[in-house]
């Protein structure tokens, strides 16, 4: 069900600078209050964190609303300073953790 | 005075000055309200009662600036179930000094919290874009957070032609 989040960075990073991080994750972000075609409400189900951590350290975080729209899309800024690991983390209202990693290479 | 001109037959003279004194009565108090108007916090929170105590429990006895934060949204959309926002804070991100979150609420949606973003000195930049969901019609409000409990407001009018939350 969970689907490969799609990340998009710079193709080069030099030491020290802010990056761009454009994330996209599928999901429905359900509200909770529609109905499906028996007219039985849908159970709220959405993602409600989003965590970057750069080498296991929390560099940026969100907490999202039903008023966050559907496969939710975020762009956010982190300084890299040496190469790490960027690990991005997607938590919605059933416990499902969507997770994905990128490295990031950095050029002198 | 009002009160000697109540017991006059309705005639034309005492009809004209009864609604005279009714519109120098009303002027007056409408100054009366201006004053109060102009005395009251500049950024109170207007929308809905789900906004309003949102609002005031981000904020509390503050009073929010309007500078720093630049919130990007159409002013017109077509479809509020995906409105794209953009919002960046002009300010240093260093340690101690630097914008701890964000907050991005909606005035007149069902829930008036949106997202909170929470930055870091390693954030670099306090920016995101993404998309929200937009009921109706409605002001958007981003309300930051600086290290020292120095709060800064945005706000953006957008005018929704499809609402997307109801459906």
């Amino acid at each position: 069900m969970a689907a490969t989040p799609r990340v998009k960075l710079p193709e080069t990073i030099k030491a020290g600078e802010t990056i761009e991080v454009r994330a996209l994750v599928r999901h429905p972000m359900e509200r909770g209050h529609r109905k499906d075609a028996q007219g039985r409400t849908i159970q709220r189900n959405i993602i409600h964190t989003f965590t970057a951590e750069l080498d296991g350290h929390q560099v940026f975080r969100a907490k999202f609303g039903t008023g966050v729209a559907a496969n939710p899309f975020l762009s956010f800024y982190v300084t890299v300073a040496k190469p790490g690991t960027l690990a991005l983390t997607w938590v919605d209202d059933n416990g499902v953790a969507i997770q994905t990693e990128r490295a990031l290479d950095v050029v002198a | 005075m009002l009160m000697t001109k109540t017991n006059d037959k309705p005639g034309s003279v005492g009809r004209s000055l009864d609604r005279r004194d009714f519109m120098i009565t009303a002027a007056s108090l409408g100054v009366g309200l201006t004053v109060a108007g102009a005395l009251a916090p500049v950024l109170e929170a207007r929308g809905s009662d789900d906004f309003k105590s949102t609002f005031d429990a981000l904020v509390g006895n503050a009073s929010p600036t309007e500078e720093k934060i630049k919130l990007e949204i159409d002013a017109y959309v077509e479809n509020g179930n995906m409105v794209f926002y953009r919002l960046n804070v002009d300010h240093p991100m260093q340690e101690g000094d630097y914008v701890k979150q964000v907050h991005l609420l909606s005035t007149e949606n069902p829930f008036a919290h949106v997202a909170t973003f929470q930055f870091t000195p390693q954030s670099g930049r306090a920016a995101v874009a993404g998309r929200m969901r937009l009921a109706k019609t409605q002001e958007v409000v981003a309300l930051a957070e600086l290290s020292g409990d120095r709060l800064y407001i945005a706000k953006r009018f957008v005018k929704v032609a499809i609402g997307g939350c109801e459906t």
